[in-house]
């Protein structure tokens, strides 16, 4: 079984995965990208545990 | 100066309880319309929001999980009760009249993908495989059997060779067997789903897993067709789990990947 711990970690990384590189890009008047986002997730990790009341019922 | 999270279809739009909803850094959460369509955003301050400063706040992880977590709850929100085209992480506007502008500018694609997600949400599908446990497979595979036979057969100067050349075969068995489960599945899948897409492989380091990924897929589903895709996904996991594959289903999502402008 998955600890708790881990299904956030998936479920974030899923996230993040969707609004920084799939959410739709129109032209916005500030044009802002995020360059690297495997950084991104490989940071996520090690301050994962400092993150915490992100909303119950919302982690699938 | 404005955030704006989503172009939503106007259908039964804007909902009342908008007020309950908090966006980025907190703040409030407003609807706003213009013709056929919805947005909903957020007033922000300019001065904390320069170009200089969101690409500092885009690479302090804390406050990014938390945003985009936030970010995804008023996207969610609004799929609640209208199809919504999820805008990316940072998308910042003047105002109302340039969001108002840039809806009139892509007025006929946003009519394209509202007609494409009608009523369909999207579901994430990944797929591990336990190596060990697949290399059990392989290693009954009839190429495998016949270099191990060659093996014993071969005199002692040979034997180096073969297991090197073993140990190769192996692996790309391994491999070919791997992503065969890994089509099969989609295929299935595919057939309970309007659509799919394939997203490339993330690599260990990024998932986390001590398992390789063999399958990174999206699916949109209508909503009438949930339950079915459901117990396809129950079914699959029957039949697969016990050859190894470990399944991260998700979802329902909205359409982050089937909005492409």
């Amino acid at each position: 079984m998955e600890s708790t711990r881990e299904k956030q970690e998936v479920t974030l990384l899923e996230v993040l995965n969707r609004v920084i590189n799939k959410g739709v890009v129109v032209s916005g008047d500030l044009v802002i990208s995020i360059a690297n986002v495997d950084l991104i997730y490989v940071g996520l990790r090690l301050v994962l545990a400092s993150v915490e009341s992100l909303g119950e019922g919302y982690w699938r | 100066m404005l955030y704006v999270y989503c172009i939503v279809n106007r259908e039964g739009w804007p909902p009342e309880e908008l007020v309950e909803l908090k966006g980025v850094e907190g703040l409030e959460v407003y609807s706003g319309s213009i013709g056929h369509y919805g947005y909903l955003y957020s007033e922000i301050d300019k001065a904390g929001f320069t170009e200089d400063q969101i690409e500092e706040l885009s690479q302090d992880i804390e406050w990014l999980t938390k945003n985009a977590a936030v970010h995804e709850q008023v996207i969610e929100f609004a799929q609640g009760s209208a199809d919504v085209i999820p805008l990316r992480l940072f998308t910042i506007f003047l105002t109302e009249a340039s969001i108002c502008d840039m809806i009139k500018r892509e007025n006929e694609k946003f009519a394209q993908i509202f007609s494409d997600i009608q009523g369909r949400r999207e579901w994430g599908l990944k797929l591990f495989i336990n190596t060990d446990h697949i290399a059990i497979h392989a290693k009954k595979h009839p190429d495998f059997i016949a270099m191990e036979k060659k093996m014993e057969e071969s005199t002692s100067g040979a034997t180096f060779f073969i297991k090197k050349r073993m140990e190769k075969q192996l692996e790309a068995l391994k491999e070919k067997m791997s992503f065969d489960i890994a089509d099969e599945i989609h295929q299935a899948v595919l057939e309970v789903a309007a659509a799919g897409k394939l997203n490339k492989l993330l690599s260990k380091q990024t998932t986390g897993s001590d398992k390789p990924m063999i399958l990174n897929a999206v699916y949109l589903v209508d909503k009438g067709s949930e339950k079915e895709f459901k117990e396809k996904i129950d079914e699959l996991i029957k039949k697969f789990v016990p050859s190894g594959v470990e399944f991260r289903f998700s979802g329902p999502w909205p359409n982050y990947n089937f909005c492409q402008l």
